[in-house]
């Protein structure tokens, strides 16, 4: 075997330990490599700047375990945004796990902005029904979410004080995998103006819509999370893992290039060793 | 390196199913697997057993015997683990069902397909404007028309046919870059929660 | 017997279809309620039949590991780990969130971020692994379609990178081009799609021409 028929057909193992060298390297030795904020987070910063005090907004969280590394860091970015502004922010989820990260992100943020629960920010908690439990919700959220994720009655809540519907705020930020069922249910019954972070993986499909304006803004997986860091002064999480993002994408890339190398040379060797 | 107990239970266990990829159904990797599927169905069943508390039982202990309905259609899922009854489990998904096709029949038309098609009616002034046009024309052309693929719309379907391979592309690359970020999430949880050796 | 094994379950699922896609119609009056009165109801019914509903796949998961306990077959004591792993979290998530025990409550917190929330993330990150080697292995170039895919792949992963900007400031404007135009265009197209096969199925199961639903029980 040549060189260039072993440049295609490299072990599985020595690909998997490059790549989790490559990535691990800057984690530990960060590279700098400049971040520039794109026109989508700025968009999405803005529509968040131009709430006012004492607004209110719904916030879905729709992910899990499973990709909280790509979108959390947007959770805590946003909501840092919110409080800031002395927004009120009142988080659900129809995914399971998604207000747990909720909770995550009120417990880590309480202090740093002196939050009061059911005043300033409140956990309505899981609603089932996929689709539609969200249109459930959509239309009454306290006869859907009569209790927080807390357990604590929410009617009696200042925050949750003359809400009927989902009309009754101003926004709705969409984390994860939901802002489609958002739209559907939410949007586009009620009116409520959307806006979130969708996975990478997910802003191509959700794309459509923004460009519909059904969606107003969208910041696409860990990169728009680390722009929004950017925006609201706080540099944290992902703007720390930015440089191995750079790299991991570059590894890849030179492992495609490889394997076509390889390819390309081996057909032609093979075409002229055939004449 | 951490010294907190709980902080070794998550890198082991982290340690545990990334052994699956260099030793296929070793010991650890099988344990974590299934500790992991215990835990998820476990998480699914005590949070739908708080929305049963607090939407079902609360509400009908204090006279809202209307509720005896949805929990009786709820309990009828549950026979499809009898042989006799089994057929009572249709009556809980029947009314699942129906309420999820009125509510996607009102979606598809006015959140999808109306506005989908309103958004596309563009003047054709730029090239973007012409690209998105005929893009989706000849993409639908390519994908719905199921007439014979010959003369123009031989022609207009491989355009679409290239359209769909620039829409892969973009996905591509999108997914390569989440996926990299969900492993930077856990390096940074070896490499700095447990080692503490990020700055 | 055909009236409660068929005829019910058909019916239920006839009009609360139909209940629904009137709501979106406009406001109907039957007697002194109107039919979004009555959705409003039904949309409590429908939290609470959903959240029955998720336990059915656990129910399945206790049955299958438990009888692959009792057997004791291949890889049993893994099954037992499962068992008493969900009888475990279920009882401690219980009492830490419904019942809001401040012990439970804490432990089922700690548990989520330091067991399931790893072993889950580490469990899906581990597909960054196998798209990097199988794009090495597969994405050529081998003809004009794979061609464009893997050029468009390879500009939105840099552009997508702060790297790529580095290199050419071009990259993060071609990046978003892409997904601004082309995928627009793609991805409306199998919305508009989808929107139609999802309006055409709902209309054939509220009207019982699809029935895929009921299963095979007889």
């Amino acid at each position: 075997m040549n060189f260039w028929s072993k440049l295609q057909s490299i072990d599985v193992r020595i690909i998997y330990i490059t790549v989790f060298v490559t990535l691990a390297i800057p984690l530990l030795i960060p590279l700098g490599i400049p971040l520039t904020v794109a026109d989508n987070s700025v968009n999405m910063y803005t529509l968040i700047e131009d709430l006012q005090p004492g607004d209110r907004v719904l916030m879905s969280l729709d992910y899990t375990a499973l990709v909280a590394p790509e979108v959390h860091a947007g959770t805590v970015a946003i909501c840092r945004h919110l409080f800031e502004k002395g927004v009120g922010v009142a988080m659900f989820g129809y995914i399971p796990e998604g207000p747990m990260f909720g909770d995550m992100a009120i417990n880590q943020l309480a202090d740093e902005y002196d939050l009061v629960y059911g005043k300033d920010v409140v956990n309505l908690g899981f609603i089932p029904g996929s689709e539609s439990g969200v249109r459930a919700f959509g239309d009454n959220i306290l006869e859907s979410a009569p209790r927080c994720f807390r357990n604590q009655v929410t009617k009696d809540m200042p925050i949750m004080q003359g809400v009927r519907n989902a009309a009754d705020f101003k926004m709705l930020i969409g984390i994860g995998d939901g802002l489609q069922v958002m739209v559907q249910q939410i949007h586009t019954v009620h009116g409520t103006p959307i806006c979130g972070v969708s996975t990478a993986a997910g802003t191509t499909g959700l794309w459509p819509y923004v460009n519909s304006g059904q969606i107003k803004a969208m910041l696409s997986g860990l990169r728009g999370c680390a722009e929004y860091e950017m925006l609201v002064n706080k540099p944290s999480t992902a703007v720390a893992k930015m440089d191995g993002q750079s790299l991991g994408h570059l590894v890849i890339i030179l492992f495609i290039a490889a394997g076509n190398i390889g390819h390309f040379v081996t057909k032609k060797n093979k075409s002229e060793a055939k004449q | 390196m951490s010294t907190d107990p709980w902080v070794w239970i998550a890198s082991i266990g982290t340690i545990g199913v990334l052994s699956g990829i260099l030793w296929k159904d070793n010991v650890l990797f099988r344990t974590v697997e299934h500790v992991f599927v215990g835990l998820s169905s476990a998480y699914y069943v005590f949070t739908a057993y708080r929305n049963l508390v607090n939407l079902g039982w609360a509400p009908l202990k204090e006279g809202k015997i209307i509720l005896v309905i949805p929990m009786l259609l709820g309990l009828s899922l549950y026979t499809r683990f009898t042989k006799r009854y089994a057929y009572l489990s249709r009556w809980g998904m029947g009314f699942l069902i129906g309420v999820g096709s009125g509510l996607a029949m009102f979606a598809s038309i006015n959140a999808q397909l109306l506005p989908q098609i309103r958004a596309n009616m563009l003047q054709l002034t730029s090239l973007n404007n012409i690209i998105l046009v005929l893009g989706v024309l000849s993409i639908i052309v390519y994908f719905f028309f199921s007439v014979e693929q010959k003369g123009a719309v031989k022609h207009v379907s491989k355009i679409g046919r290239y359209m769909m391979m620039l829409t892969f592309g973009v996905s591509f690359g999108n997914v390569v870059q989440g996926r990299i970020s969900l492993l930077l999430g856990v390096l940074e949880s070896l490499l700095g929660k447990w080692l503490g050796l990020m700055s | 017997m055909t009236l409660w094994r068929r005829d019910i379950p058909l019916l239920i699922t006839f009009l609360t279809g139909i209940i629904y896609v009137l709501n979106n119609v406009g406001t109907i009056s039957i007697g002194s309620t109107t039919l979004g009165e009555l959705v409003q109801d039904l949309n409590v019914w429908v939290l609470i039949v959903a959240a029955f509903a998720m336990g059915v796949a656990s129910v399945n998961l206790l049955r299958l590991h438990g009888e692959k306990v009792q057997r004791r077959r291949e890889g049993w004591g893994y099954s037992l780990v499962l068992i008493a792993t969900m009888l475990g979290y279920m009882l401690i998530g219980a009492l830490g969130t419904t019942y809001q025990i401040p012990f439970f409550a804490d432990l089922t917190n700690l548990v989520y971020t330091n067991v399931q929330s790893p072993l889950g993330a580490t469990m899906w990150a581990m597909v960054g692994f196998f798209i990097c080697s199988s794009a090495y292995r597969a994405f050529r170039a081998r003809n004009v379609e794979g061609t464009i895919m893997l050029v468009a792949g390879i500009l939105v992963m840099l552009g997508n990178a702060p790297i790529g900007e580095s290199i050419w400031g071009g990259f993060p404007v071609l990046s978003k081009w892409l997904l601004d135009i082309p995928n627009t265009a793609g991805q409306r197209a199998i919305m508009i799609g989808a929107a139609i096969g999802a309006f055409t199925t709902a209309l054939r199961t509220v009207t019982g021409i699809d029935r895929r639903y009921m299963g095979t029980i007889e």
